[in-house]
């Protein structure tokens, strides 16, 4: 996934992090639990996702 | 700043709907009703047929300990007079066989259930459903695992006789609240697949008064007393009284039934009423009895799933630190089962909360898009049976449902509802 956030100076931070196991809506509910200033967690299909379940997914979230 | 995305129309449309699903979770109640025979209470039932468990198989390929547990209620039922005859008799198409979860119904193992054998009739009011179970037999040669020989045969007699009719009076008296039943259970250590020690004593708490005044109410006292998982066989249709009336929710991707026949794992869901996802049953791997290896296992089967469908089983483990030993985990092992299924359900349980999760209700309503979306499939607490008839059980373990099933079920979704690219 794609992670986005905002670190203490402003600036932004773009990471992608290998969390197959986890799930794009629960970190991003993790982080704001944690009071991380994450705009947003992009889910990118790992490996392990057939292309037309990528797709279908990827279609889901806008 | 990286502009944040909208929610599409399909995924508001799909929130709400699994919103409603798990509301209706939340909101239904179980009450034990009534206990009769399965002829008489199951709407649609036929005396030609018999209920097993999982997703639809033909006799011919079912497991052994099935295609024994179907011999034996046959010749319960006086259609056969020993294995032989009733083996040909079921493989000769007169017998309509059917999943237990297409009439209402469950069953913990082989799930078989005919015409004559009682069942426990659970009431949702608040949603005018009902489901229904067979009666617990106990542990060792069950016709449940496949045991059959004249100790089974006289024993399930005996509770179609006896145990049945006198159950029966008992709750037409008194019905028993069996989500009240579920909540304390959970405060005491009970996960609801493995282990239901004190559910049991709770449950023969509430009925036994009455089971005393009645003719042979000390041997059902008893009968009850010995078996640690004598409320398996409530909880189970309890939780598909729960889960049926969110099914059929439209744009819903909720799980509403998970279930096994020793081949198949089949899932149900509920914005695609009525479909089957099937995918391989896998063996269980846990800890096995003494003599015994993974080799000896039968693949996985029993309608018992229904308890994580609803978040017990596997999904409440956090809350039961004696079981997670027996199956194989440490208690980290059995927090993290209840973690991850938090990341798989679109909610929590209103009235089923874990103290260990600082009193979080249980994770509800699983979906079908976030299993795909982390590749974490619902696992199952569960008993483990020797692939050949008559041993029974010879261990215990977790089970994982097949991530296969939930991505057939996911395009089936897209294909129904036009949603991405389908192939």
């Amino acid at each position: 996934m794609v992670c986005c956030a905002g670190d203490e100076r402003g600036e932004t931070l773009i990471g992608r992090l290998r969390v197959f196991n986890i799930g794009a809506d629960w970190f991003y509910e993790e982080m704001k639990t944690q009071e991380i200033d994450i705009q947003s967690v992009e889910w990118v299909p790992p490996a392990e996702v057939p292309d037309d379940i990528a797709g279908i997914l990827a279609s889901l979230k806008g | 700043m990286p502009e944040k995305k909208t929610r599409s129309d399909t995924e508001e449309k799909i929130t709400a709907a699994n919103k409603k699903a798990v509301d209706i979770m939340n909101k239904g109640k179980a009450v034990l009703v009534d206990f009769d025979e399965a002829r008489t209470v199951i709407p649609g039932f036929k005396e030609n047929m018999i209920l097993h468990a999982g997703p639809p198989i033909a006799y011919n390929k079912m497991i052994d300990p099935m295609r024994v547990a179907i011999q034996g209620a046959l010749i319960l039922e006086g259609r056969a007079k020993d294995l032989k005859e009733a083996d040909t008799l079921a493989a000769g198409g007169e017998i309509e066989f059917k999943p237990c979860h297409e009439m209402s119904a469950v069953g913990p193992m082989a799930g078989v259930t005919s015409p004559s054998m009682y069942v426990a009739v659970v009431e949702n009011p608040e949603y005018g459903n009902r489901a229904f179970c067979n009666l617990h037999e106990g542990r060792g040669k069950i016709l449940r695992f496949g045991g059959f020989s004249d100790e089974v045969l006289t024993r399930l007699r005996w509770m179609n006789g006896i145990m049945g009719p006198n159950l029966k009076k008992c709750v037409r008296k008194t019905p028993i609240d069996l989500k009240v039943i579920t909540s304390k259970g959970l405060l005491m250590g009970d996960e609801f697949h493995q282990r239901f020690n004190a559910s049991s004593l709770l449950f023969l708490r509430e009925i036994m008064d009455n089971l005393l005044d009645l003719e042979e109410g000390r041997a059902c006292v008893r009968f009850i007393a010995e078996r640690e998982q004598y409320f398996l066989n409530l909880s189970m249709p309890a939780m598909k009284a729960l889960a049926d009336p969110a099914d059929g929710i439209e744009y819903s991707t909720i799980v509403t039934r998970l279930t096994r026949n020793g081949v198949g794992y089949g899932i149900g869901v509920s914005g695609l009423k009525g479909e089957w996802f099937v995918g391989p049953a896998e063996v269980p791997r846990g800890l096995y009895f003494p003599g015994y290896t993974p080799a000896d296992a039968a693949g996985d089967f029993g309608d018992s799933a229904i308890m994580e469908t609803l978040g017990l089983g596997g999904y409440a483990s956090a809350a039961a630190p004696a079981v997670v030993r027996f199956i194989g985990g440490t208690p980290k092992d059995a927090v993290k089962m209840t973690e991850d299924g938090y990341r798989v359900c679109a909610g929590t349980s209103r009235d089923f909360v874990i103290p260990q999760m600082d009193f979080k209700g249980v994770p509800t309503g699983i979906d079908i898009i976030k299993v795909n979306e982390t590749g974490l499939v619902p696992k199952s607490n569960t008993g483990i049976a020797h692939k050949t008839a008559g041993i029974g059980q010879i261990g215990a373990g977790v089970s994982r449902a097949p991530l296969s099933a939930f991505q057939d079920a996911l395009r089936a979704f897209a294909k129904k509802y036009g949603i991405g690219k389908t192939g």
